[in-house]
């Protein structure tokens, strides 16, 4: 059974890599703390007797699911604000303006001034939250996380052979959509 | 003879050539994994001082819940009907079903008084027990109770 020290430093290690990859899941900052929040609780009720090796796993699968859950309540939820609005008829100020979700560019950002490691990461972090899911889950555990295929396969649950398929077209729609903005797939940090 | 071996030989060096290149690939795969991990971690140990402090908040709470889970691991009525709450979150649409057939269920059982069936039962009732005098000095109530027996 893991101490709770054991416990503390897990979570230590992974909480800001977990936070980003579910903010590049979710897309929004907020939820992605309540995700990491509750999977790291549920991670601390119902694994207490865990080794802490196991750690690592059991985390990732907890909050793949956790995320899961959030976009089925979002689903659901969508479902009947559509079914309510469309009884209501003109929502008025609580209609939704499609204009809000698009992205624009910081206009404020001097691309002079700024630095090309930000710039690349904006790129990165875009083209991985524009990647199917799968895909994103893949990347991120087999190349993030560090597991092996089985690892990652046990985790998704699907086959070493769809990991393998996933974290290929991961990549190259990474290093293609760097590509359109004249970075190198390979050395990422030098324009061509 | 040899013509065959040749094609033999061709197609071992064509094999050859697509395993080396599918190798060279996945090395160039991991490669750029390498190096966009590599930044994906560097912004991620940099993040702004409000999200790091909800991420201590966060894991604080779970340590807390780990030191609580360790120290009393036999009956724990919070635990009993948070886990119940988790179950109910994790069943909704059984949930739901269940719920609406109970509401059913007792919608029926409130109704039945009300019944059409029991308008006989308690006219019975009403005839069966005692009579004013008056009722049966009125001639119209006499042939009433002919007509309806």
């Amino acid at each position: 059974m893991a101490t709770t020290q054991e416990l503390s430093d897990f979570l230590e290690q992974v909480e800001r890599r977990a936070f980003k990859q579910t903010v590049y899941a979710v897309r929004d900052d907020h939820v992605a703390q309540d995700i990491v929040q509750d999977s790291m609780l549920k991670l601390a009720e119902k694994y207490a007797d865990k080794q802490v090796s196991e750690y690592p796993m059991l985390f990732q699968r907890i909050l793949q699911n956790t995320t899961k859950d959030f976009w089925r309540r979002q689903k659901v939820r969508n479902l009947w604000t559509t079914l309510l609005s469309s009884f209501s008829g003109n929502a008025g100020e609580e209609e939704h303006d499609p204009l809000d979700t698009i992205d624009v560019e910081d206009e404020s950002s001097n691309p002079m001034v700024q630095l090309e490691k930000s710039q690349t990461m904006v790129i990165i972090e875009k083209a991985i939250k524009k990647l199917p899911s799968r895909q994103r889950e893949a990347f991120i555990l087999r190349y993030w996380e560090e597991m092996d295929v089985a690892e990652t396969a046990a985790v998704m649950g699907c086959s070493q052979g769809s990991v393998k398929t996933h974290c290929s077209r991961a990549v190259h729609a990474l290093a293609k959509a760097l590509g359109q903005h004249g970075l190198s797939a390979s050395g990422i940090l030098t324009r061509e | 003879m040899k013509k065959h071996q040749n094609i033999k030989e061709d197609v071992r060096n064509s094999a050859m050539i697509r395993n080396l290149s599918s190798d060279a690939q996945l090395e160039q795969d991991q490669d750029t994994a390498k190096n966009i991990v590599s930044l994906l971690n560097h912004h991620a140990q940099n993040l702004n001082a409000k999200e790091i402090s909800s991420l201590k908040l966060a894991r604080q709470i779970a340590v807390d819940a780990h030191l609580g889970h360790a120290k009393a691991p036999a009956f724990n009525i919070a635990g009993l009907v948070g886990g119940l709450f988790d179950y109910v979150d994790h069943h909704r649409a059984a949930m739901s079903s269940g719920l609406a057939f109970g509401a059913f269920l007792i919608a029926i059982l409130v109704l039945q008084p009300f019944n059409h069936n029991n308008t006989k039962n308690s006219d019975a009732f009403l005839l069966g027990s005692e009579l004013p005098p008056e009722a049966y000095a009125d001639k119209g109530f006499n042939t009433w109770l002919e007509k309806g027996f």
